[in-house]
C-alpha cells in the first residue's frame, strides 16, 4: 500500500458558510517531500488541521493508513503549525524531555545537536527567545521525531534567508526515506529544490497533483512560474 | 498517558498556587500575631489600623487563593485547550478522555488543597489568636484539656446522634464541590468555545448561565428538604432534646449528589464537545 494519506471527499465549511474545503480527493504518497501550494484562503491550512485532528469535517474524511486522526495518527505524524505554540514558560531542555515522554519517536540526541549548531542554549526559557528563534526550536522538535508524515506548515516563513537555508537542510536531512514531508508555503523559489512533488489548490480544490519534474518537463518552466501563471490574479 | 500528561501538569501548575499558599499562611500567622502585641491599646490610631490592615490582608489572602487558584487554572485550560498552546496539547498522542481527565484531576485537586489551606489556616489564626489572649497561667491549659477530653461525653449525648453521619457527608460535599467546582470552570469554557467569534466571553456566558441554571435546579431539588424542616414536628423533636444531625446529613446528603451528577454530566458535555466539536483558530 503506497498511499500515505487519503482525503476523501472532504468538505470543511466554516460559519457563515464559508466553504473551505470543497469535496476534496487527494492521495498523499509515501517517501517524497510535496508542496502544499495555494493563495491565501485556499484552504491548505484547514486541510492541515483536519489531518491533525484539530478541526472536524463536515463532510468526508481523511484517513492516514486506513486510520482516522485520533490517537494512533498523532503518534505517526509530525506537525509543525504555522504558529508559535509550545508553552512560553518552558525551557527548551523541559520540552525535549516532554516530547521525548509522549513520543516514542523523537530523537533527543538529535534535537541536541541540530540546537548546538544553531547556538540556541537548552536551559533557555522560551520567553526569552526571539520569534525566529522560537520557530526554529519548534521545527528542531518537529523534525526530531521518526515519524511517518511531517506536516509543516509555513515553516520558513518567519525566518531569514540564511535560516531558510538551515531550515530545509534540515528537513531534508533529518527525515527517513519511507516518510513523507508535506510543506506548506507561498515562498515557492526558496522550497522548490527540494520538492519531488507538488498539489496545488484552489477554492478548496485540488487543481493539480504532479511531479515537479513533469511540470519542468511538460510545461517548460519552474514550479513557481508556473504557480504565478495558474494563480495571476 | 494519563500519568505523564499528570506528571507534566503538576510540574507545570504548582508554582503559582504554592506561592498563594505560602502568602496566606504567613498572613495567616502576622494576623494571628497582631493579639499578642500590645497594638490594640495603643493612643496612636496608627497601631491598632496597622493590625485591622493585617488581619484585612490575611482576609484578602483567602480569597486570592480560593478564587485566584481557580481563575489561574481555568485559564491555563483555556490556554491550554484553545489557544496556540492547543496545537500542541491536541496533537499529543492521547484521548480527549486523558486530556480532559488530566486537566479534571489536577483543578480539583487543586480546588481540594486551597480549601484545606484556607481551613489550616483559620485554623492558625485563631490559635495563634486565642493562644496570645488566653491567660498566661496554666488554667487555660486546663480548661482547654479537660473540653477535649469531655469530647467523647458530649458525643454521647442525644444532641449529638448522627455526628459521624454529618461529618461523612460534609467531607462528602467538600470532595465532590472540588470536582464539581472544577467542572463548573472546564465546562463553561468548553461550552464557551462553541462560540466561535467570541470564545471568552462565550465562556463568561455560559459559566453565568450554567450557575444560574444550578441555582434553579438546587432550589427545586431542597424545597422538600426546607418544607421538612420548618415542618413544626421538626421543631419540636429539635426543641425536645433531639439532635438536628440526622436532617441536616440528608441536606449533605443531597447537595452532594445534585453536585456530583452536575460534575458528572459537565465533565461527559465536555469530552463529546472536544471529541467532536472541536475548532482551534
Amino acid at each position: 500500500m503506497n498511499a500515505l494519506v487519503e482525503v476523501i471527499n472532504l468538505t470543511k465549511i466554516y460559519e457563515k458558510k464559508k466553504i473551505a474545503l470543497d469535496h476534496m480527493n487527494l492521495t498523499i504518497p509515501r517517501g517524497k517531500i510535496i508542496g502544499l501550494l495555494g493563495p491565501n484562503g485556499s484552504g491548505k491550512t484547514t486541510l492541515i488541521k483536519l489531518m491533525n485532528g484539530l478541526l472536524e469535517a463536515t463532510e468526508g474524511e481523511v484517513l492516514m493508513n486506513g486510520h482516522r486522526p485520533g490517537p494512533q495518527t498523532k503518534n505517526w505524524i509530525s506537525y509543525l503549525p504555522e504558529r508559535t505554540y509550545f508553552h512560553n514558560n518552558m525551557r527548551v531542555d523541559e520540552l525535549i524531555r516532554f516530547f521525548c515522554d509522549f513520543y516514542q519517536d523523537f530523537r533527543p540526541e538529535r534535537a541536541r545537536q541540530m540546537l548546538s549548531n544553531l547556538n540556541i542554549s537548552e536551559n533557555a526559557k522560551l520567553k526569552t527567545l526571539s520569534k525566529g528563534t522560537k520557530e526554529k526550536v519548534q521545527l528542531i522538535m518537529v523534525m526530531s521525531r521518526e515519524a511517518q508524515l511531517y506536516v509543516l506548515d509555513e515553516p520558513i516563513a518567519g525566518v531569514d534567508p540564511a535560516a531558510r537555508d538551515y531550515i530545509l537542510r534540515t528537513i531534508i536531512t533529518n527525515y527517513n526515506e519511507n516518510a513523507t514531508v508535506l510543506l506548506s508555503t507561498h515562498l515557492i523559489s526558496d522550497i522548490e529544490k527540494v520538492l519531488d512533488e507538488v498539489i496545488f489548490i484552489r477554492n478548496g480544490r485540488v487543481i493539480l497533483q504532479d511531479t515537479v519534474e513533469n511540470i519542468r518537463e511538460c510545461r517548460g518552466k519552474s514550479v513557481d512560474a508556473y504557480f504565478r501563471e495558474v494563480f495571476a490574479c | 498517558m494519563l500519568g505523564k500528561l499528570l506528571k507534566h501538569e503538576w510540574k507545570a501548575v504548582w508554582k503559582v498556587p504554592m506561592l498563594l499558599i505560602a502568602i496566606l499562611m504567613i498572613t495567616a500567622v502576622m494576623a494571628g500575631l497582631t493579639f499578642a502585641l500590645p497594638i490594640w491599646d495603643s493612643e496612636w490610631v496608627g497601631l491598632p489600623l496597622s493590625g485591622i490592615m493585617l488581619i484585612c490582608m490575611f482576609y484578602f489572602a483567602i480569597i486570592a487563593v480560593t478564587v485566584g487558584i481557580m481563575i489561574y487554572f481555568a485559564v491555563r485550560y483555556y490556554k491550554n485547550m484553545f489557544t496556540d498552546e492547543g496545537y500542541l496539547t491536541h496533537t499529543l498522542p492521547v484521548t480527549a478522555r486523558q486530556l480532559l481527565l488530566n486537566k479534571t484531576i489536577t483543578m480539583s485537586a487543586w480546588n481540594l488543597i486551597a480549601m484545606l489551606a484556607v481551613v489550616i489556616s483559620i485554623f492558625v489564626f485563631f490559635a495563634i489568636m486565642i493562644l496570645s489572649l488566653a491567660p498566661k497561667d496554666s488554667s487555660f491549659t486546663r480548661e482547654l484539656m479537660e473540653t477535649i477530653r469531655a469530647w467523647p461525653e458530649v458525643l454521647k449525648s442525644p444532641y449529638m446522634d448522627g455526628f459521624e453521619g454529618f461529618c461523612i457527608g460534609g467531607l462528602l460535599v467538600v470532595l465532590i464541590g472540588a470536582f464539581s467546582n472544577s467542572m463548573m470552570l472546564i465546562g463553561a469554557i468548553t461550552l464557551g468555545q462553541m462560540v466561535r467569534k467570541h470564545r471568552i466571553l462565550g465562556a463568561v456566558g455560559a459559566y453565568f448561565g450554567l450557575t444560574i441554571i444550578v441555582q434553579i435546579f438546587s432550589t427545586v431539588i431542597m424545597i422538600p428538604m426546607m418544607v421538612k424542616m420548618m415542618d413544626s414536628s421538626y421543631y419540636d423533636s429539635a426543641y425536645g432534646a433531639q439532635s438536628p444531625f440526622p436532617i441536616l446529613t440528608s441536606f449533605y446528603f443531597l447537595v452532594a449528589g445534585v453536585s456530583l451528577v452536575l460534575g458528572i454530566g459537565l465533565y461527559f458535555m465536555s469530552e463529546y464537545l472536544i471529541r467532536h466539536k472541536l475548532e482551534l483558530e
